[in-house]
C-alpha cells in the first residue's frame, strides 16, 4: 500500500514537471536548443500565447578565472545576461526590471521591430529608472543571432557587461545542427588587484572574455566527432577579435543581418568578429583531438599584463640580479629569453590580489601558458559526461616527440 | 698688665694670626661635586647618570675610564660620560671653581699691618769724622681698621660669588650635556642617511648595469642609457656629500668628547635613544622651566651681592682708617712711644662714582632677568609647538606613512612578480620608501633633539638669543659676556 502511494506521488510529481518544461518552453523539437557555455538561457512563461520573459538589470559578481571575482553588471545575475531564445513568429513580451543604481533601456539589436521598442534611451523611450520596469512586446518577423544591450549610458553599462544572445529560430529549420554554442566576445580593463572594470578604458585592455570568462576559467567546447556544430559569435567590444579553431575548417553561415548564401559562404579556419556584430560558423569536425579555440590576436589570448615594461630580451642580467637581491632578497630576473617561463615563476611568486596571472592552464604535457579568449574544442568520437573534464588519449605514434638529430632525423 | 706680659701678648697674637693666615688653603672637588649632582638632580637622570657624582682623582684614571668606554659602542649616555670627563672647555671651566674659591678665601684673610721703620743719622758723622755723631730710630706699625671690619661682609659676598659660580658652572654642565645629545643624534641621523644613500645608490648602480646590458642588447636607446647614467651619477655625489657630513657630526662629537688620535676611531651604536615623552602643558613647562632657571637664579643671586656691596659703600664715608702704634728712640734720650691715626678726608671722593656704578649694575641685572624671562616664555612656547608637533608627526609616520611604504613596496613586489611593473619601477619603489625613511629619521632627530631642548630647560638651563633650542645654536654666549662684565 505504502508503495503504490510511493508510485502514485512520483508520477504526479513527473505530470507536474512535463508541464512546467512544456509551458516555460525548454523544449522544442523544432531547433536544437543553444547552449551558452557558462551561461544560461532565459526561461519563458507562455501568456495568452505570447512568451514573457523576465529580464533584470542588475549588479553581477562574476568569476572569470578561478579565484578571480570581478563586479560587473548584467542581467539576472550573470553577464553575458541569460540567452533569449524563440522562434520566428512568436510574440514576445519582454519585462526589464531596473536594480542598477542608474537608469537603463534594452536595445534588442538587429531585430526589426516597432520604433518605440528599440529601446534607445531619449530617442524612442523613456529611460528606466532604478526601481522601474518598463514592458517591451513585438512580434519576431526574422530569424537568426541578435543581441540586446543597454541604449543608456553605453559606454559605462555595456564596459561592465550588460549584453546578451537573442536568439530566433527559423520557424521551419532546413536543418538541425547536433551543438549549437553561443560566445560572447568582450575586453575590459580591470587594474591588477581590483575588481572592478575600468568603463573609461578606450584602449590598453587586459582581460579578453568568452561568455565573460578568461582561460583557464572557460569552458571547453564539446564536439562529437562528424556531427554538424554552430557557433555563434557576438562581439560589443572595442575592437575586432580573430577567433580562430584548430582542427576544422568551417563556414561563416549568417551574420546578424542574416542568413548568407551558401554560395557565399567559403572555408576558413578563422573568423574576424568586428564590434557590433554576429557570427555564426558552423563545421563538422572530423578529427577527434584537444584544438586551441581562441582569438588571434596574441595579447588577447592572455590574462593581465603590463604593456610599458622594459624590454629584457636578450639582455644578461646577471651582474643586476645581485645587486636588485641586496634590496629585494626574492629577486628573480624575468623576460631574458622570454616569458615562457612566467607561469612557473607565478605559481611561487605570489602577484597582486585578485589578479590570474598572465599565462595559466594545465594540459596533460606541460603548462599551456594561454589566458584570456582561449578554450579547447574537445572532439570525441562520443561524447561522455567526462569528455570535458579528459584530455584527448593520443594513438601512439601521433604525438611530437624529443629525438635525437643524428639518430632519428634521417 | 706688665710691660713684660704686654710682650709675651702681643708676640702670641701676632704669632696666631700668620698661623692662621698661612694654615689657609682651600679645595674646591666637593664644590664640583656638587654642581654635578645637582646637574644630575635637575636631569631627573639619577639612574642612568650616576656617573655624574664621581670625580676620578687624576689624569690617569680619566683616561683608565676613558679607555674603557671605548672599547663598547657609544651610547648616548657614554657619550654624555666622556664630555663630562674629557671636554677641554668644560675641564677649564670646572677650574673657575677653583678661581672663585680662591677669592673667597682672599676675603676671610686678616690685611696684613703696615710696618714702617726710620734711622736718622746727623749730617756732621759722614762729612766731619771729628764732629760728635748720633743717630735716630722711629718705628711704626698700623692696620687698617675699615679693612677689617669689612672683611665678614666681603666674605659673605665672596660666598655668594661662589654660588653663583657654581650655579653658572651647572648650566655650562647642562648645556655641554644638551650640546652633546644633540651631537649623538645628529651624527646617528647623518649615519644612518648615508646609510640609506647607499642603499639608494645601489639601486642605480643595479638600474644602470640593467640599462647598460639593455643596450648592449640593443633594447634601448643612447638617451635611454644616458639618462640612468645621469641617475646612477646624482646619486654617487649624493653619497660623496653625505659621507662628508657624517664625518662632520663625527668630528663635532669628538671635540665635545674631547678627543683626537686612535681614541676617534670609536664606533657608536646605530640605532637612536629612547627618550621618555614629556607629558607637560605648556604653561606647566613655563613655569617649571622659569622656576628652576639658572641664569635667572644667578642673575638674582647677583643683584643681592651688588646690594650689599652698595650698601658697604654707602656706609664707608671715610674709605680708609688705620690704626696704629710707634716707638722712636734717639740716642742719648729715652724711647718715647705713642698711637697713631691715619685717614683719608673725604672732600673730593667719596665713593660715590663706586656707589652708582653698583646701582646700574643692580639695575643692569634686574632687566636683564626681565628680558631672560621674556625671552624664555617665548622661545619655550614655540619649543613646546615644536616637540608637540613633532611628536605628533613621528607617530603619525610610525602608525602610517611608514607601515604605508612598506605594504607598497611587498605590493609592489607582487606587482612585479605578476610583469604589472619592471625593475626599474620595482626600485624606485624602493628608493621612496628609503627616502620615506630618510624623512622618519630627521623627524626622529628633531624630535629627540627639541626632547633634549626641553630637558634643557627643565633643568633650568637657558640657551638665549633669538635661535635657541635649535639645531646648532651656541647656548652659552649671553652667559660668557655676563661672566667677562665683573
Amino acid at each position: 500500500m505504502k508503495h503504490k502511494s510511493t508510485l502514485l506521488l512520483i508520477k504526479i510529481v513527473l505530470v507536474l514537471i512535463f508541464f512546467t518544461l512544456n509551458s516555460l518552453g525548454t523544449s522544442n523539437p523544432s531547433y536544437t536548443p543553444v547552449i551558452t557555455p557558462d551561461g544560461s538561457t532565459l526561461p519563458y512563461k507562455m501568456v495568452d500565447g505570447v512568451k514573457v520573459f523576465h529580464l533584470i538589470a542588475e549588479r553581477v559578481k562574476r568569476e572569470f578565472a578561478p579565484g578571480f571575482f570581478v563586479d560587473c553588471w548584467g542581467y539576472n545575475g550573470q553577464t553575458p545576461g541569460p540567452t533569449i531564445e524563440a522562434v520566428e513568429g512568436d510574440r514576445v513580451r519582454i519585462l526589464v526590471t531596473n536594480k542598477l543604481p542608474e537608469h537603463t533601456t534594452i536595445h534588442w539589436h538587429g531585430l526589426f521591430l516597432p520604433n518605440g521598442m528599440d529601446g534607445v534611451g531619449g530617442l524612442t523611450q523613456r529611460y528606466i529608472d532604478p526601481g522601474e520596469t518598463y514592458l517591451y512586446e513585438f512580434d519576431l518577423v526574422q530569424h537568426g543571432t541578435f543581441m540586446y544591450h543597454p541604449h543608456a549610458d553605453e559606454a559605462v553599462q555595456m564596459a561592465l557587461g550588460m549584453e546578451g544572445f537573442f536568439v530566433i529560430h527559423p520557424k521551419t529549420p532546413p536543418y538541425k545542427v547536433d551543438h549549437d554554442y553561443a560566445v560572447f566576445l568582450h575586453m575590459w580593463q580591470i587594474p591588477p588587484g581590483t575588481s572592478k572594470p575600468n568603463p573609461n578604458a578606450m584602449f590598453d585592455f587586459n582581460y579578453f572574455s568568452f561568455n565573460s570568462r578568461v582561460y583557464p576559467g572557460t569552458a571547453p567546447v564539446l564536439a562529437r566527432e562528424n556531427s554538424l556544430i554552430r557557433v555563434r559569435f557576438a562581439n560589443l567590444s572595442m575592437e575586432s577579435h580573430p577567433i580562430h579553431i584548430h582542427g576544422v575548417s568551417f563556414k561563416v553561415t549568417a551574420t546578424e543581418g542574416g542568413d548568407i548564401p551558401e554560395s557565399a559562404q567559403r572555408p576558413t579556419t578563422t573568423v574576424n568578429v568586428p564590434p557590433g556584430t554576429v557570427k555564426t560558423i558552423e563545421f563538422v569536425p572530423e578529427y577527434s583531438g584537444d584544438w586551441p579555440f581562441h582569438c588571434h590576436k596574441a595579447h588577447h589570448a592572455m590574462n593581465a599584463m603590463e604593456h610599458n615594461l622594459p624590454n629584457m630580451i636578450g639582455v644578461n642580467q646577471t651582474n643586476a640580479d645581485k645587486k636588485i637581491q641586496k634590496l629585494f632578497p626574492n629577486y628573480m630576473s624575468m623576460g631574458t629569453n622570454g616569458m615562457g617561463d612566467m607561469q612557473d615563476h607565478s605559481e611561487h611568486m605570489p602577484g597582486p590580489k585578485n589578479t590570474p596571472p598572465m599565462m595559466m592552464g594545465k594540459g596533460p604535457f606541460a603548462n599551456i601558458s594561454m589566458g584570456g579568449m582561449f578554450t579547447v574544442l574537445k572532439v570525441r568520437k562520443e561524447l561522455t559526461p567526462d569528455s570535458a573534464s579528459t584530455w584527448y588519449d593520443h594513438p601512439p605514434g601521433t604525438v611530437s616527440r624529443k629525438v635525437d638529430i643524428e639518430e632519428d632525423g634521417k | 698688665m706688665n710691660p713684660l706680659k704686654r710682650k709675651i701678648l702681643n708676640y702670641f697674637i701676632i704669632i696666631s694670626l700668620v698661623i692662621v693666615s698661612g694654615c689657609k688653603t682651600y679645595r674646591y672637588e666637593a664644590d664640583l661635586m656638587n654642581v654635578k649632582s645637582d646637574a644630575m638632580m635637575r636631569l631627573s637622570a639619577a639612574d642612568d647618570m650616576d656617573f655624574l657624582t664621581s670625580h676620578p682623582n687624576d689624569d690617569n684614571e680619566v683616561n683608565s675610564i676613558i679607555g674603557k668606554i671605548l672599547e663598547n659602542e657609544l651610547t648616548l649616555n657614554s657619550a654624555i660620560q666622556l664630555t663630562v670627563l674629557n671636554n677641554p672647555e668644560l675641564q677649564a671651566s670646572f677650574e673657575k671653581l677653583g678661581i672663585q674659591k680662591a677669592e673667597l678665601m682672599q676675603a676671610a684673610i686678616l690685611p696684613n699691618p703696615n710696618v714702617h721703620i726710620d734711622r736718622m743719622e746727623s749730617h756732621s758723622g759722614r762729612f766731619l769724622p771729628h764732629a760728635r755723631q748720633y743717630a735716630q730710630i722711629h718705628w711704626s706699625v698700623s692696620i687698617d681698621l675699615l679693612d677689617l671690619l669689612s672683611k665678614p661682609n666681603l666674605a659673605k659676598i665672596s660666598r655668594a660669588q661662589v654660588e653663583i659660580a657654581k650655579m653658572r658652572l651647572t648650566n655650562q654642565l647642562l648645556d655641554k650635556i644638551n650640546d652633546v645629545s644633540k651631537a649623538v643624534h645628529n651624527f646617528l641621523y647623518e649615519k644612518k642617511h648615508l646609510n640609506l644613500l647607499e642603499e639608494i645608490f645601489e639601486g642605480s648602480e643595479a638600474k644602470l648595469e640593467l640599462a647598460i646590458e639593455q643596450h648592449k642588447a640593443g633594447n634601448i636607446s643612447d638617451l635611454d642609457l644616458v639618462e640612468q647614467e645621469m641617475e646612477y651619477q646624482n646619486d654617487k655625489l649624493n653619497v660623496n656629500g653625505q659621507q662628508y657630513k657624517t664625518l662632520v657630526a663625527r668630528e663635532k662629537l669628538n671635540r665635545l668628547m674631547g678627543l683626537w688620535g686612535t681614541m676617534t676611531e670609536w664606533v657608536m651604536h646605530s640605532e637612536f635613544p629612547r627618550v621618555k615623552e614629556i607629558n607637560l602643558t605648556r604653561s606647566e613647562l613655563i613655569t617649571s622651566a622659569i622656576e628652576r632657571n639658572l641664569e635667572i637664579a644667578a642673575a638674582s643671586y647677583e643683584i643681592n651681592v651688588y646690594k650689599r656691596q652698595h650698601s658697604m659703600n654707602k656706609a664707608m664715608i671715610i674709605p680708609s682708617f688705620e690704626f696704629g702704634v710707634s716707638r722712636e728712640k734717639e740716642d742719648g734720650h729715652d724711647p718715647t712711644s705713642g698711637r697713631s691715626v691715619a685717614f683719608e678726608l673725604p672732600i673730593f671722593d667719596h665713593n660715590q662714582s663706586e656707589t652708582n656704578r653698583l646701582s646700574a649694575m643692580i639695575q643692569k641685572q634686574e632687566k636683564e632677568i626681565r628680558a631672560i624671562s621674556i625671552n624664555l616664555r617665548s622661545q619655550l612656547k614655540l619649543l613646546h609647538a615644536l616637540y608637540t608637533g613633532l611628536r605628533k608627526k613621528l607617530t603619525y609616520y610610525e602608525n602610517a606613512v611608514l607601515p604605508i611604504r612598506k605594504k607598497y613596496l611587498s605590493l609592489s613586489e607582487r606587482h612585479y612578480n605578476g610583469m604589472f611593473i619592471g625593475p626599474y619601477e620595482l626600485l624606485d619603489v624602493k628608493r621612496s620608501e628609503l627616502e620615506a625613511q630618510q624623512d622618519y629619521d630627521r623627524i626622529l632627530r628633531d624630535y629627540l633633539n627639541a626632547a633634549s631642548d626641553l630637558n634643557h630647560a627643565l633643568a633650568g638651563g637657558y640657551a638665549g638669543g633669538s635661535g635657541m633650542f635649535t639645531g646648532d645654536v651656541k647656548t652659552s654666549n649671553v652667559r660668557r659676556e655676563k661672566d667677562s662684565g665683573h
